[in-house]
C-alpha cells in the first residue's frame, strides 16, 4: 500500500497500531509474570503486575483518544476505516486481559498458593498461563505485521484451551473433594483458572479483528474447515 | 470492466440482482475528436436507486453521466459509441427525439443555474414548454408540488415572484432539483450537485435525495467519497476513463475488491 | 536591499500618479473642446432664432374679397405700400418692397384660413424683413464699403434706420427653424422637412436592418453549422463594418436607382441604402451579446427539454436584449448623421414640402446642413450652425434611448 498524500494520515494511524501493539506487549509482559507469580508465589510480583495495569489503562485511553480525533478529522474508509475501528475493540480486549492479570494477582495475595497442596494444579495452571500468553503473542504478532494467517490457527486452537479449563476444574474439584481442608487455599485457584480461560478468550477475539482488519470479512462465517491463505499487506 | 490493465480483479458485478435495471449501458466508448475520454465502459443502474460516480478530476464520470439524456450532443468533437437503452430503448436511435428523452431525464449542475425568471416560472418552465399543463391552477399546484418536494417551498411560498437569482446558492440549487421535477422524469442525474454549496445546504441536498430516491432514479457524480457513502446505494469508481469497480456502496468502502479503487477512497491516491 | 526596494516603490507611485494626471488632463482638455465647440456653434445659431419684423396693418374692410380668391401678394403689397417710403418709381418701389420677406403672403394666407372671420376686418400682422434687412438690423452694415458692393444701398439703409426710429421695428423669438421647410429666404427656412425626411428614412432603415440582422446573428451563432464557409462569411461581415459609407451609397445608386427603378431621393431608397450600412453593425453586436450570454443558461434550458430553437428565443435571445438593441441604436445613430451615401441617391435635392410619405421625395437633416453650408447667403450661417444643433439634439435623443432601453431590459443574474 502506498502512502497517504497527507503524511500525517499515516502518522496518525501508526500512532493508533503503535499502541494498541504497546498494550499487547504489556499485556504479554503481565502474562509472563503471573506465570512466575505462579510458579514463586512472590508477592511483591504481585503487587508489581497490579501496578502495571495503571500503565495498559492509560495506553488503552490514548489510543481511544487517538481514534476520536482521526474518525473526526480524517473520515477513514476502507482499511483505514478497520484499521480505526478494530483498534478500539483490540484495546478494549486488551485491557480486560489486564484486568484478568490483576485479578489472578489479587487472588494470589489474598491467599497462599503453597497452601493448597496441589503442585499438579499450580502446573496445569502454568502450563495454560504459557499456551494463552503465546497464543496472544501470535495474535499480536500477526496484528503487526497485518497478517492474518497464524491469527486464524490461533482461533481455531481456543477448544484446546477450553479443554485445558476443563481438565484445571476437574482436578480442583477432585482435590477438594479429596481435601476439603484446603478448600479455601483450593477456590482461588479455581478463579485464576476462569480468568486465564478468559484471557484466551480475549486473544481470541483479538485474532477475529486481526483478520477482519486485513480481509474485511468476520471470521465467524468462514467454515472452520477451510482457511484461505491471505496475502500480507 | 477493466481494458487490460495490471489489474484483472473483476469488479463486484455490473448489475445488482435487486433491483429491475432501468439504464443499460455496454461497450460505452466517447471521444472527444481524437482524444478518448471514456473506454469500454459497461454500467447498468438500477431504477428507484441512488447511483454515485466516483474518481479523480477527468476520469470521465461527468462524460458518461451527460451521455445519459445525450447532453454530450451539443459539443461538436463528442463522438459516442456502444449501446445505451433506457428500458429497453435505445437513446441514440435515429428516431429518437432528443428533446423528448430530455424531457424524461432530469439534470441537475454543478454551479446552480437557475434561469433569470421569477421562481414560479423556472419551475413552471418545464410543463409549460411540454404541454403538459393548460390550467392556471394545475400549474399553480404542480408548481407548489414540485417545490415541497424539493424542501423549498416553506422558505419561499411567499416569494414567488421573485427572480430566482435572488435566492441563496443552496435554494437556487433546489430550486434547479424542483425545475427538474416538475417535469416527471423518471431519473434525475446530478453532477457535483453540492460542489458549490456549504455544509448545510449539503446537507439538505442529501436529505432531499434520500426522499427522492423512493420515486425517482437517481445517478450522482460526486468527488467525496463520503457523500457517496451517505447517499447512494451502489457506486461506480471510475479512473482515466476506464470503470474500475462498481459495486454495492457498502463493499465499495469496507473492503473494495480493486486495488486502485481503495487507493483512492483512502486517499492514497489523488 | 530595502533602498532598492523603496526606490522602486516611489518610481511605481510617481509613474502611477503621472498616470493619473495624463488621465485627467485628457479628459479635461475633451471636456473643453466639447464646451468650446458646443458654446461657440450655440452663439453662432443664436441669430437664426431671432427675426425682425413689423407689425403691418392689414386693412380689410375695405376690400371685397371672396375667401376662395385672394390674392395675398397683391395684399401684402398694397398695404405695405401704405407706409412712407417717398416713392416716386415703380423701380423705388419694388426696392422698398423686397426690404420684406417674401414669405409674408404665405404668413398671411395661414393667418386668414385660420380665422377666415378676418375677412372683412382691419388686423395687424407682424411680418418679417428680408434677409438683408434682417441681418442688418442683427450686424450692422460695413459702411467703409462702396454702394455697388454692398447688399443694402444707401436708400434702403436709410428707410431701414428710418423704420427704427418711429419705433416700428420689433424682434421676436421664431420658430421658422422648427415649423418650416427649406426655403431659398434663409429668414424662414427650416429644418422641419428634413428632420421628418430622416425620420422616415431611419424608419425604413430600422424595419429592413433590425429583424434581416437579428435573425442572421442568431443564425450564425446558434444553427449554421461550424465550417469554412461561415468563417468567411464572418471575416466579411465584420469587415463590411468598416466599408466607407460612400461605398454603399454607390451600391445604392446602381442596385436601388438604376437596376429596381426606385424612385430618386425618396427616404425609402435612402433607408434601404442606409440599412445596408448598419446590417454588418446590428449582426456584430447581435453575436457578441449572445455570446455573452452565460453557457450555463443554455444546458439548463436543454436539460429541461427544450429544442435549440425554443433555447435561443427563449433564453438567450431575451438576456441578450439590452446587448442588441445597444448595438442597433448605435447603428441607427451613426446611419442618423450620415450624409455621403445619400448625396449619391440623389437626397440632396431643394425639397421645400414636407414629405408626407416613403416615397416622396425628401432630404436628409446632415444633408440640409451640408446644404446651407454651401449656402451664399450670410444669413443660412446661423441657420447652419442651428441645425447642426438641432443634429446633435436628436442624436443625443437617440444614444439616451439606448441607454434606457438597456437598463430597462437589463436581465439580473
Amino acid at each position: 500500500m502506498t502512502e497517504h498524500i497527507v503524511s500525517s494520515y499515516d502518522d496518525d494511524l501508526k500512532e493508533i497500531s503503535d499502541g494498541v501493539i504497546s498494550m499487547g506487549g504489556e499485556v504479554l509482559g503481565a502474562l509472563n509474570n503471573i506465570e512466575t507469580l505462579l510458579k514463586n508465589n512472590d508477592h511483591e510480583l504481585a503487587q508489581k503486575i497490579i501496578k502495571n495495569d495503571l500503565i495498559i489503562n492509560d495506553l488503552g485511553q490514548s489510543v481511544e483518544n487517538k481514534v476520536f480525533n482521526i474518525l473526526a478529522s480524517r473520515q477513514p474508509m476502507a482499511i483505514d476505516l478497520r484499521i480505526v475501528f478494530s483498534a478500539v475493540k483490540i484495546s478494549l480486549y486488551l485491557e480486560r486481559c489486564g484486568d484478568m492479570c490483576k485479578g489472578i494477582s489479587n487472588r494470589v495475595l489474598k491467599g497462599d498458593l503453597n497452601e493448597a497442596q496441589s503442585p499438579e494444579t499450580i502446573s496445569l495452571l502454568v502450563n495454560m498461563c504459557s499456551m494463552v500468553h503465546s497464543n496472544l503473542r501470535i495474535v499480536m504478532e500477526d496484528y503487526s505485521k497485518k497478517e492474518c494467517e497464524n491469527s486464524v490457527k490461533v482461533w481455531k486452537s481456543d477448544s484446546e484451551i477450553d479443554s485445558l479449563y476443563s481438565e484445571i476444574l476437574m482436578d480442583i474439584l477432585n482435590s477438594i473433594k479429596t481435601n476439603p481442608d484446603a478448600t479455601d487455599a483450593l477456590v482461588p485457584l479455581l478463579f485464576i483458572a476462569r480468568y486465564l480461560e478468559r484471557v484466551g478468550d480475549q486473544a481470541t477475539n483479538v485474532a477475529e479483528e486481526t483478520y477482519f482488519v486485513v480481509t474485511g470479512e468476520d471470521l465467524e462465517g468462514l467454515e472452520k474447515t477451510e482457511v484461505e491463505n491471505e496475502t500480507t499487506f | 470492466m477493466v481494458d487490460g490493465t495490471e489489474n484483472d480483479i473483476k469488479p463486484n458485478g455490473n448489475y445488482s440482482s435487486d433491483n429491475n435495471l432501468l439504464i443499460d449501458c455496454k461497450n460505452v466508448d466517447v471521444f472527444y475528436g481524437d482524444k478518448q475520454a471514456l473506454y469500454n465502459v459497461s454500467l447498468g443502474i438500477n431504477e428507484k436507486e441512488v447511483t454515485s460516480l466516483i474518481g479523480p478530476s477527468g476520469c470521465g464520470k461527468s462524460t458518461f453521466l451527460r451521455c445519459l439524456n445525450r447532453m454530450n450532443d451539443v459539443i461538436d468533437s463528442c463522438s459516442i459509441s456502444g449501446n445505451i437503452t433506457i428500458n429497453g430503448e435505445d437513446i441514440y436511435n435515429p428516431n429518437i427525439d432528443v428533446v423528448e428523452l430530455r424531457s424524461r431525464i432530469g439534470m441537475v449542475f454543478q454551479k446552480p443555474n437557475p434561469f433569470p425568471k421569477s421562481v414560479f416560472d423556472n419551475v413552471a418552465y418545464g410543463p409549460r414548454l411540454h404541454g403538459k399543463i393548460a390550467d392556471k391552477d394545475e400549474m399553480s399546484h404542480k408548481v407548489e408540488a414540485s417545490l415541497v418536494r424539493a424542501g423549498l417551498w416553506d422558505e419561499i411560498k411567499d416569494r414567488l415572484n421573485e427572480p430566482g437569482t435572488s435566492l441563496s446558492g443552496g435554494q437556487q440549487q433546489r430550486l434547479c432539483i424542483a425545475r427538474a421535477i416538475a417535469v416527471d422524469p423518471e431519473i434525475i442525474l446530478m453532477d457535483e450537485p453540492c460542489s458549490a454549496l456549504d455544509p448545510i445546504a449539503t446537507a439538505k441536498i442529501e436529505e432531499l435525495i434520500d426522499e427522492l430516491k423512493t420515486n425517482y432514479t437517481i445517478v450522482i457524480v460526486t468527488h467525496s467519497m463520503q457523500q457517496a457513502a451517505r447517499v447512494s446505494q451502489r457506486t461506480a469508481f471510475f479512473h482515466l476513463g476506464n470503470l474500475i469497480e462498481v459495486g454495492d456502496t457498502e463493499n465499495i468502502f469496507r473492503s473494495p475488491e480493486n486495488e486502485q479503487t481503495e487507493a483512492y477512497v483512502t486517499g492514497r491516491y489523488g | 536591499m530595502s533602498k532598492n526596494i523603496n526606490s522602486m516603490m516611489l518610481k511605481r507611485q510617481s509613474a502611477e500618479k503621472r498616470f493619473r494626471f495624463y488621465g485627467q488632463a485628457s479628459l479635461a482638455i475633451a471636456l473643453i473642446m466639447l464646451v468650446v465647440i458646443i458654446s461657440s456653434m450655440t452663439y453662432r445659431s443664436i441669430p437664426a432664432f431671432t427675426n425682425y419684423g413689423l407689425n403691418l396693418s392689414i386693412n380689410l374692410s375695405k376690400e371685397n374679397i371672396a375667401q376662395d380668391n385672394i390674392n395675398y401678394r397683391r395684399l401684402i403689397r398694397d398695404n405695405i405700400s401704405l407706409l412712407d417710403s417717398g416713392c416716386d418709381d415703380r423701380k423705388c418701389r419694388k426696392e422698398f418692397l423686397r426690404l420684406f420677406s417674401s414669405g409674408a403672403a404665405y404668413e398671411l394666407r395661414d393667418t386668414i384660413e385660420n380665422d377666415p372671420s378676418l375677412i372683412g376686418k382691419d388686423f395687424s400682422k407682424f411680418i418679417l424683413f428680408s434677409d438683408d434687412a434682417d441681418l442688418f438690423y442683427k450686424f450692422g452694415i460695413d459702411n467703409s464699403l462702396p454702394e455697388s458692393e454692398r447688399r443694402l444701398n444707401d436708400r434702403e439703409i436709410t428707410w431701414l434706420n428710418g423704420f427704427k426710429e418711429l419705433g416700428l421695428v420689433e424682434k421676436r423669438f421664431s420658430t421658422n427653424l422648427f415649423t418650416n421647410g427649406d426655403s431659398r429666404e434663409p429668414e424662414i427656412a427650416g429644418v422641419l422637412g428634413a428632420v421628418i425626411g430622416s425620420l422616415l428614412t431611419i424608419l425604413i432603415t430600422l424595419i429592413i436592418s433590425f429583424p434581416i440582422g437579428v435573425l442572421s446573428a442568431i443564425y450564425l451563432e446558434s444553427f449554421a453549422p461550424k465550417n469554412k464557409l461561415t468563417d468567411f462569411i464572418e471575416v466579411n461581415i465584420n469587415n463590411l463594418a468598416a466599408v466607407p459609407s460612400i461605398v454603399f451609397g454607390l451600391l445604392g445608386l446602381a442596385l436601388f436607382i438604376n437596376f429596381f427603378g426606385m424612385p430618386r431621393s425618396a427616404p425609402l431608397v435612402g433607408g434601404c441604402v442606409l440599412s445596408l450600412m448598419t446590417l454588418p453593425v446590428i449582426i456584430i453586436a447581435t453575436r457578441a451579446s449572445l455570446q455573452s450570454v452565460p453557457p450555463s443558461i443554455r444546458e439548463a434550458a436543454l436539460a429541461v427539454g427544450a429544442s435549440e430553437m425554443q433555447v435561443v428565443f427563449q433564453h438567450l435571445l431575451p438576456a441578450a436584449l439590452p446587448g442588441i438593441l445597444t448595438g442597433t441604436i448605435i447603428g441607427l445613430a451613426r446611419a442618423f448623421g450620415e450624409s455621403a451615401p445619400l448625396l449619391l441617391i440623389g437626397m440632396v435635392a431643394f425639397v421645400v414640402d414636407i414629405p408626407g410619405s416613403f416615397t416622396d421625395p425628401a432630404t436628409a437633416l446632415p444633408v440640409q446642413v451640408y446644404l446651407w453650408a454651401d449656402s451664399p447667403e450670410r444669413a443660412f450661417v446661423a441657420k447652419t450652425s442651428a441645425a447642426t444643433l438641432v443634429l446633435i439634439f436628436l442624436l443625443i435623443i437617440i444614444n439616451l434611448a439606448a441607454v434606457i432601453l438597456r437598463k430597462k431590459y437589463q436581465l439580473k443574474w
